[in-house]
């Protein structure tokens, strides 16, 4: 069955154009609106950079940007992905001042940012969803209105469905593939303006497997400026509290160099689940704790996120925000122009 | 269940790094570097880089006859061609960066990009793949690479996988990734001191940018007016810069005559393509109009030139 008015509706004419300019996520507006001048720090990310979890000033951003005593505006969105935080990089870069430093803290490589019209392409499939869970940007009253909207892709599309009809999910049908290939282009351009523009950039990610992949891939990758943040070290289990703790057996596992066959031997592995825990048994409370930073401990959310719940690990705590500020902090010692104070 | 991100990320980085040309069901071309572009080999950096689609890469018009080498002739400049037929902006700005990356910046970037709504786009082919392969091929890779033209949606309501990137890819997500990627390439030629000059073939878009340019906010786009272009059956197809309305009978004859050291090389390659056929609507351009494309580029890199001077 076919619309006939589809073809003409999307005939590349001005008013198409003007349509899709409109709401262009260059965001520059907005961006604008979050900034009140120049600073020496642009750091970009998501949830994690947000602080979500976490007081502000526990930020691991925040705190390097306090330790050094340097100005810091944060490009960073709860669910946001590497090409959202790069494109508004570059948009906040046209009307601001170009930063000394720029540090990042990617989610992982498959989240998206697309734009499509609801008649066509929607986020999610809604008849699973109640209504109230509706985002702002996922207004699709107007079915013809360009709608942007960011969200995870399924690991794996749904192959059962022999036919499927519009509108489209784009949470099970966008191709994961193409997400990742996105993802580590717009990396590369990061790298490349801010290497060429003597703008220090050093960039991670919080993601176990991610940051395990890259350590081992880094010469095929290429990439400069990445350093790991030894987030895969990290776990949180229930029988501790969801307490999360640096975990030597997890240190171990990781650096192992027969690494990828232990990997491929475990049964019904799901790595990055929930609470991690694979690699330690989970009814028994972990004792190679890395205890550290114990000065902080009385801290609001030093053990854990203020949003981990019994079924949700909850984002990274305070502990492991002093950590990746840490990790990010020694590799800035060893730039000529550390500490880069005024 | 197994299920290990890190070898999804084996696959996915496969074929993903430098060149991005590789069209793993057709045979390299006559001309191809060991690269895959139509260009000598790139051993170090040119002076100066020309990005684009089939119009760039030199379909239609005889030795290579481009707009882009008519400037590096002109102006003589070292000249790489980072262009592949049915390729997009992304495509060839994200080779671009690849290159910067491996030989470092040239002086002059040039570029002329297709439609904004093309896109190259990676997929399992199991789950979604390209109405282009053909039939004949037989695939074995987990990953498939391949530019998608997103504007040619047939109207179908109902879709049977693995899914056709052509009709199920959204238009508006190529189109923003388009603009994000030009800005990016603007931003970093304009912070590096490279000379960069971009426009489109496409009359609408390019119609649409120079009335919005204000809106669009970038600072590197030049129009070629390929509006005042128009080819007519009654003209024998062949390509007329004309601004004047013809009836729909009339045989054009408002042409200036220009470029005639073209005309006595090319013959008829200089009115039109050598892929234009008679009842095909679409086909690439003629000499002439690489000719004059490659002028208006001219023209804006001197004046370039005269303001650096100044």
């Amino acid at each position: 069955m076919k619309d006939n008015n589809w073809e003409k509706d999307l005939v590349f004419h001005p008013e198409y154009q003007n349509d899709l300019w409109e709401e262009s996520y260059y965001l520059i507006d907005k961006i604008l609106k979050n900034y009140d001048s120049d600073s020496d720090i642009v750091t970009l990310g998501c949830s994690v950079t947000v602080g979500c979890g976490v007081e502000p000033e526990q930020v691991w951003a925040t705190q390097i940007a306090k330790n050094l005593n340097l100005t810091n505006n944060i490009i960073a969105m709860a669910g946001g992905s590497v090409q959202w935080a790069i494109s508004n990089f570059f948009s906040y870069i046209e009307y601001f001042k170009k930063p000394k430093i720029v540090l990042a803290l990617f989610p992982d490589f498959l989240r998206m940012q697309v734009a499509s019209r609801p008649k066509f392409m929607i986020p999610i499939n809604y008849d699973d969803q109640p209504e109230s869970f509706r985002p702002e940007s996922h207004d699709i009253s107007d079915k013809n209105k360009v709608i942007r909207y960011k969200f995870f892709p399924n690991k794996r599309y749904q192959l059962d469905e022999k036919y499927l009809k519009l509108p489209i999910n784009a949470k099970d049908h966008f191709p994961r593939e193409t997400a990742f290939d996105i993802s580590i282009q717009y990396i590369k351009m990061l790298e490349a303006y801010c290497n060429s523009n003597n703008i220090l950039l050093i960039w991670s990610t919080w993601f176990p497997e991610q940051e395990q992949w890259l350590s081992l891939n880094l010469h095929k990758t290429k990439f400069k400026n990445y350093i790991p943040v030894d987030m895969r070290y990290w776990h949180a289990k229930r029988i501790d509290d969801r307490k999360e703790f640096m975990c030597e057996n997890l240190i171990n596992f990781y650096n192992d160099k027969n690494y990828y066959d232990k990997l491929l031997k475990k049964e019904n592995l799901i790595l990055f689940s929930e609470y991690q825990e694979t690699f330690c048994d989970p009814e028994i409370k972990c004792n190679s704790k890395n205890l550290c930073h114990l000065e902080f401990s009385e801290n609001k959310n030093f053990y854990s996120a203020s949003d981990s719940t019994e079924k949700y690990r909850g984002h990274i705590s305070y502990h492991a925000h002093i950590h990746v500020a840490e990790k990010f902090l020694k590799e800035m010692e060893k730039n000529e122009n550390y500490p880069w104070n005024k | 269940m197994h299920y290990y991100l890190g070898q999804l990320y084996d696959d996915f980085w496969h074929e993903s790094k430098f060149p991005l040309n590789n069209i793993w069901w057709h045979s390299p071309e006559k001309g191809q570097n060991s690269m895959g572009f139509l260009s000598e080999e790139f051993d170090s950096c040119a002076d100066m880089v020309a990005l684009g689609c089939s119009y760039t890469y030199g379909v239609g018009v005889e030795e290579s006859k481009t707009w882009a080498q008519i400037i590096a002739d002109n102006k003589n400049l070292k000249y790489h061609n980072i262009s592949g037929s049915g390729r997009s902006a992304q495509w060839a700005i994200n080779n671009f960066f690849s290159y910067v990356h491996k030989f470092g910046n040239p002086e002059i970037v040039v570029a002329l990009f297709p439609e904004f709504t093309r896109i190259q786009i990676a997929s399992n082919p199991k789950e979604m793949t390209t109405k282009y392969i053909p039939k004949d091929v037989e695939i074995k890779s987990n990953i498939i690479r391949y530019g998608t033209f997103t504007n040619k949606r047939t109207g179908d309501k109902y879709f049977k996988a693995p899914l056709i990137a052509e009709e199920t890819f959204p238009t508006e997500t190529s189109f923003d990734f388009s603009l994000q990627y030009i800005k990016m390439l603007e931003l970093y030629c304009n912070s590096n001191g490279i000379k960069l000059l971009w426009s489109t073939w496409d009359k609408h878009q390019e119609s649409w940018l120079e009335s919005n340019i204000d809106k669009t906010e970038f600072k590197n786009f030049i129009s070629v007016k390929t509006w005042e272009w128009h080819v007519r059956e009654q003209d024998n197809f062949y390509e007329r810069y004309c601004q004047k309305k013809h009836s729909s009978i009339e045989v054009c004859n408002y042409y200036e005559k220009c470029h005639e050291e073209y005309e006595i090389l090319y013959g008829d390659n200089f009115y039109r393509a050598s892929d234009r056929r008679e009842g095909k609507p679409e086909a690439h351009w003629g000499v002439h109009v690489h000719a004059h494309v490659a002028d208006t580029f001219i023209k804006h890199l001197n004046e370039m030139d005269n303001c650096e001077r100044q």
